[in-house]
């Protein structure tokens, strides 16, 4: 059970290191991806994949 | 050593049926007839027959007697067998008796109940016991149960004047894999102290072929499985949240959570419908988190949607995001009150270094009016952005530690709910975990 336990918990940890060094994350609230590069002068062009309020 | 043979051991016909009865002890005193059962003296000169059994031979005891056994290296000879009957709340419980001899280490018993058996032997000395608790020698006893035994059935021979109905008062005390036994009768105490044994080795010690029967709940001294792994699993419990409580201060000492970009975005009532984007900022190199923090004013009982991009200015890539803030107000029976929800964060968990730009393009419930209500000059809707580097990361500590909790959990969990089980036919029944709602109870 301890051996189990032993193993697991290495896994956690690691786990809990590489959320911290790298950044994972299991919630991952934003989605990453190219845009054209006239976004910056004519802003109103993006179209956020997010859409709607209430 | 081998038994040896008593070289003066009397045998003599049954006073009740007749069968011929061996004796293989010196010290036999009262011996039951293995045809009928019936209890014999053996020190009288005529073997008076002391009780007749009118029933049939209904138990054939598991282990047969007049046996040569090996107990834990120990050889004996089996020479007698009891049924005993506790009633409590008007069920009977029976278990059964093997008394052992050898000429030099004396009498042992085997006592079989539920399919769990113990190895007795009488105590050297007498038991200290105070309340619910008895000390032999070095170990610590908790009281499982009393009651009033009574010999229900007995074949053999014996050292003491056997009876069918003769009665006790028994008081068993656990420690497993120990259990220590009174046994109080008229004007007497009886200690003895046994050792739980695996069935397997009752079979082996026998010779017997087959397999014992099988066991039913958690025999009173039997030694529970989770007791090994208790320390183990403590230690390692509190190590482990040692290191993790420890790792996670150390990332939270080692992160920057520098301030890379701080600006006011604002919307005149005209602009209400635009996307903006800030200033160009230097995000420092490296690859770890970016958070953004939010805080909206000019909102008045309104909300607004942001939809939001950290934008890399060289490589275009973008990180989406949404926020709703909002800001009302009024006054009921209870006075003016106010509900605001205006200051949000966005978190991005890896960004790669190099110069970025926010574009936030807000959506209104309603929309504000094409002239804003301050002074000139003033936008109706504003937004601050501050965007930081390398901020502190909880998440992942506040994952990892219900993960480390749940194996030392469940290990505490599987081994109390052993233990109730050996409790439950205790006198002193621990509460259950859970309440079933039916009033029943279980693990």
């Amino acid at each position: 059970m301890s051996k189990f336990y032993i193993g697991w918990a290495a896994l956690v940890l690691g786990l809990f290191c590489a959320m911290n060094l790298f950044g994972w994350t299991i919630t991952d609230e934003h989605e990453d991806h190219q845009i054209p590069k006239s976004i910056r002068d004519n802003p109103g062009a993006y179209r956020s994949h997010y859409t709607g309020g209430k | 050593m081998r038994p040896q043979t008593a070289p003066q051991l009397k045998s003599f016909q049954c006073r009740s049926c007749g069968g011929s009865i061996q004796l293989r002890t010196p010290q036999a005193h009262h011996v039951a007839c293995p045809f009928c059962a019936s209890i014999v003296d053996a020190r009288h000169p005529e073997f008076l027959l002391i009780q007749q059994f009118q029933g049939k031979l209904a138990f054939k005891p598991l282990l047969p007697p007049g046996k040569r056994v090996k107990i834990r290296g120990e050889e004996y000879e089996s020479i007698g067998y009891l049924r005993r009957t506790v009633t409590i709340e008007g069920t009977n419980y029976t278990w059964e008796e093997y008394l052992l001899y050898h000429p030099h280490r004396g009498y042992r018993w085997l006592a079989q109940y539920g399919g769990h058996w113990n190895y007795i032997k009488a105590c050297t000395g007498v038991p200290k016991v105070r309340g619910d608790e008895a000390q032999y020698l070095d170990l610590r006893f908790k009281k499982f149960q009393s009651a009033e035994a009574r010999v229900t059935f007995a074949l053999g021979e014996f050292f003491w004047e056997v009876k069918r109905g003769e009665k006790a008062a028994v008081v068993d005390w656990v420690s497993p894999p120990y259990v220590l036994s009174s046994e109080k009768t008229e004007g007497e105490i009886a200690w003895s102290i046994g050792e739980y044994i695996r069935p397997e080795d009752v079979w082996k010690g026998f010779a017997l072929e087959g397999a014992p029967p099988g066991q039913v709940g958690v025999g009173p001294s039997q030694p529970s499985p989770y007791e090994a792994a208790r320390r183990p699993m403590r230690w390692t419990f509190w190590i482990l949240l040692v290191l993790l409580v420890v790792g996670q201060f150390v990332f939270v000492g080692a992160a920057k959570n520098g301030v890379v970009h701080t600006e006011r975005l604002a919307w005149t009532g005209a602009e209400a419908d635009r996307a903006k984007v800030s200033g160009i900022f230097e995000v420092p190199a490296g690859s770890s988190n970016v958070e953004i923090e939010l805080d909206a004013a000019g909102l008045s009982n309104n909300w607004a949607y942001l939809k939001l991009a950290l934008i890399h200015a060289e490589t275009h890539e973008a990180y989406d995001f949404a926020k709703e803030v909002s800001y009302y107000s009024g006054s009921d029976s209870d006075g003016p009150w106010t509900e605001s929800e205006l200051r949000k964060k966005a978190f991005a968990p890896s960004v790669p270094g190099g110069r970025y730009y926010l574009w936030i393009d807000p959506e209104f419930g309603v929309a504000p009016k094409p002239a804003g209500p301050g002074p000139p000059g003033t936008a109706p809707f504003t937004v601050s952005v501050a965007v930081y580097r390398d901020v502190p990361r909880w998440g992942p500590f506040f994952l990892a530690l219900p993960l480390l909790l749940f194996p030392y959990w469940f290990y505490l969990w599987r081994r109390r709910s052993f233990e109730y089980r050996r409790w439950i036919e205790s006198d002193y029944p621990m509460p259950p975990l859970v309440k079933m709602q039916s009033g029943d109870s279980d693990e």
